[in-house]
């Protein structure tokens, strides 16, 4: 490849065209600081467009903060403007993947572009691993799409806000709704298995009853919960996740809730813990105790003896 | 139903020799065929493809079982399981079934054929012939439809017969098809039983895409009923919908409204159940179904399962509805705890798969349309 080095005018550089530029989520300041003490110490590379402009392919960082910078000028390092995009673009891709590991938005972008001049299969098998991820078709198919996400819910991700498979999953809904979501998930500040509880139950409820987001979000339920003043953020997550649980799993919510006013009724103090097997599948009740005396220990045994007579208990264990 | 044609044919060196190949060849002149020497390079193409089970459906492949073609079901020991073996010799199927398990359970997404079926039958004749006191039953309808393809391969035409002539065995022909033609050319139909998988015609239109309408399947087992065949037939999967209760009576109205109960040898009841991962593919492969919206928990196996009190109901009202047609009919469930056996049935006889294969075995299943005569 031949290179030649050329003092260029920035204005001769398309920093609009991003076609072979993969960095997202950056900060200038530190690489402005930088090349104002000590210059642009790597020369950026470009390549001739079809038009008099140049076309960015490693250094878009540089590039941005020496227009910030209000340099005029500066030297870069040119590429043969015969070289194929296909070609260029890999270039790029090496050079970053040479000194940094790319983040997933980043992965994501490179993903887009690689598609545009390769089969899947080929990106699967050549490229997944290069970007250090599994080849595997759904890795591609998951990874993809978050490119495309709203700019607030990128940069979500990138600071860890937003669990990447949530987003994923957020992009089953239209724009408006995925946002909307987005917001609550964001405010809330879910934990990543939480938030993708939240939007799996959100959907769900919404397929299966024909609702809308808005309805959903804009129930007086929901509204009742985001603005009580009494609640805590933490505290407004729990109810809002019980809530949407509620509508997901009615009957599932009710079998708990009448086990749970079983267990008041047996009134088996602090020390005995009843619990019912997992979804109430199988047959298997657990009771555990703590006692720290031969004394507390025959009250217990007492205690957990009048469950079997209870028939309450008797019937909960029959459904 | 239209019969099943393939787009691509590719077969196995292997097997081009075999009597299933002849049949294929002969029943699809003009269908573009491959011969090839390894398979394998050309599923995994297919499996890499955007959408591995459209292609796959379109593709019929002829190849060798190297392992094992008589296998137990794969049940779970949490579950209650009837204790079949399944003789493999087909993997996938054509019919769009939104819940169907094989989309994530099978790891080759082409319709697979075994034409080795030499190889079958010495095996069969291992095992049925070394254990003279154990009774098989033996079904090729878990990994693909057992009918399906029937007039493409003349399977049916092999198997039928020789099962005929087994004491110890009986073979289960399970299908979704009305793919008989071949069925009703034969004579001797002892120890096989046609047995068709059914549903509320809603369901059947909404989730069993390709498949004939329910009324298309009681008319082929009827034509199986008067061939002499037993019957057999599975409401697997019973899937809960607003209306549930209307549309399955509607369709027991109609199945009794035609067979004979005393020609039925068995009938399954399942509610829906599947792999955690299923989800997602019915989510992208069937995105206007909705019957991974109902209320679900992890079984004691992993799979996602209705909540139990909405399996105990819908089993219950079903056992009454069909015992309302003949009170003896054989109706078991299908991988379900003791608790749930125990509350629809109201007794305890059944509370291991020991029992549930005895009585399966026993009562009326092997002993075929002499028995019932």
């Amino acid at each position: 490849m031949n290179i030649e080095y050329k003092r260029l005018d920035l204005r001769s550089i398309d920093l609009a065209d991003t076609a072979f530029v993969i960095s997202y989520g950056f900060s200038l300041s530190i690489l402005k600081e930088s090349i104002e003490k000590m210059g642009v110490l790597n020369p950026p590379l470009v390549k001739k467009g079809i038009s008099e402009q140049y076309r960015v392919v490693c250094g878009y960082k540089r590039l941005m903060s020496c227009k910030d910078l209000g340099k005029e000028e500066l030297t870069c390092a040119v590429i043969d403007h015969n070289i194929e995009d296909r070609d260029t673009f890999l270039i790029s891709l090496y050079d970053n993947l040479s000194h940094r590991e790319l983040n997933p938005i980043e992965k994501s972008i490179v993903l887009g572009k690689l598609k545009e001049y390769y089969p899947d299969r080929i990106i699967v098998k050549d490229f997944l691993p290069l970007l250090g991820l599994n080849p595997h078709h759904s890795v591609l198919l998951r990874l993809k799409p978050l490119s495309g996400l709203y700019k607030e819910m990128r940069d979500a991700i990138l600071e860890g806000r937003l669990d990447e498979g949530a987003a994923i999953k957020l992009l089953n809904f239209s724009g408006k709704d995925r946002l909307s979501l987005f917001r609550l998930l964001y405010t809330l500040r879910f934990s990543k298995n939480k938030q993708n509880e939240i939007v799996d139950n959100v959907y769900d409820i919404i397929m299966r009853d024909e609702y809308s987001v808005s309805d959903l979000l804009e129930s007086n339920d929901l509204k009742l919960i985001l603005e009580d003043k009494n609640l805590n953020t933490p505290q407004k997550g729990g109810e809002v996740r019980r809530f949407l649980r509620r509508l997901r799993y009615p009957r599932i919510v009710k079998a708990e809730r009448d086990f749970q006013e079983m267990i008041r009724d047996l009134d088996l103090g602090d020390s005995i813990k009843l619990t019912p097997p997992p979804s109430f599948e199988g047959n298997r009740y657990t009771i555990n105790f703590q006692f720290g005396t031969i004394n507390e220990l025959e009250k217990i045994l007492k205690r957990v003896d009048a469950v079997r007579y209870n028939k309450r208990f008797v019937r909960a264990m029959e459904v | 139903m239209a019969e099943y044609v393939p787009k691509r044919i590719i077969i196995d060196n292997k097997v081009r020799d075999s009597l299933l190949a002849h049949n294929v060849l002969d029943s699809l002149p003009g269908v573009p065929t491959e011969f090839v020497d390894d398979p394998s390079a050309i599923t995994d193409m297919i499996r890499e493809d955007d959408d591995p089970l459209r292609v796959g459906k379109r593709t019929l492949l002829l190849t060798e079982n190297r392992g094992r073609f008589l296998k137990p079901c794969p049940g779970t020991k949490e579950y209650i399981c009837c204790g079949y073996q399944i003789l493999n010799f087909a993997t996938n199927c054509n019919i769009e079934c939104s819940y169907c398990i094989l989309q994530t359970y099978l790891n080759n997404p082409v319709i697979t054929v075994y034409a080795n079926l030499d190889e079958m039958f010495r095996q069969l004749e291992d095992v049925l012939d070394q254990n003279p006191g154990s009774f098989y039953r033996i079904g090729t309808g878990e990994f693909t439809d057992s009918l399906a393809f029937d007039h493409l391969l003349g399977f049916t035409s092999l198997v039928v017969p020789y099962f005929a002539g087994k004491k110890n065995a009986v073979l289960e022909l399970k299908t979704k098809t009305d793919n008989i033609a071949n069925l009703l050319d034969l004579e001797d139909t002892g120890n096989t039983v046609v047995a068709w998988s059914l549903n509320a015609e809603e369901i059947a239109r909404k989730e069993e895409l390709l498949a004939p309408s329910i009324d298309d399947r009681i008319d082929a087992a009827y034509k199986c009923q008067e061939a002499g065949y037993m019957l057999g037939f599975h409401f697997d999967p019973l899937i809960y919908y607003l209306g549930w209760e209307d549309g399955y009576q509607r369709i027991l109205e109609r199945l009794f409204a035609k067979i004979d109960p005393l020609r039925i040898s068995w009938i399954s009841m399942g509610c829906l159940r599947f792999p955690p991962g299923l989800k997602s593919m019915i989510q992208k492969r069937f995105p206007k179904s909705k019957i991974v919206y109902e209320e679900f928990v992890s079984g004691l196996d992993g799979k996602q399962r209705y909540f139990q009190p909405i399996r105990i109901e819908m089993y219950s009202r079903m056992l009454e509805w069909m015992r309302g047609y003949n009170s003896n009919l054989l109706v078991y469930l299908c991988m379900e705890s003791r608790e749930v056996w125990k509350k629809v049935f109201k007794d305890d006889k059944i509370m291991s798969s020991e029992d549930l294969a005895a009585l399966l075995e026993t009562k009326n299943g092997y002993k075929g349309k002499d028995h019932q005569a």
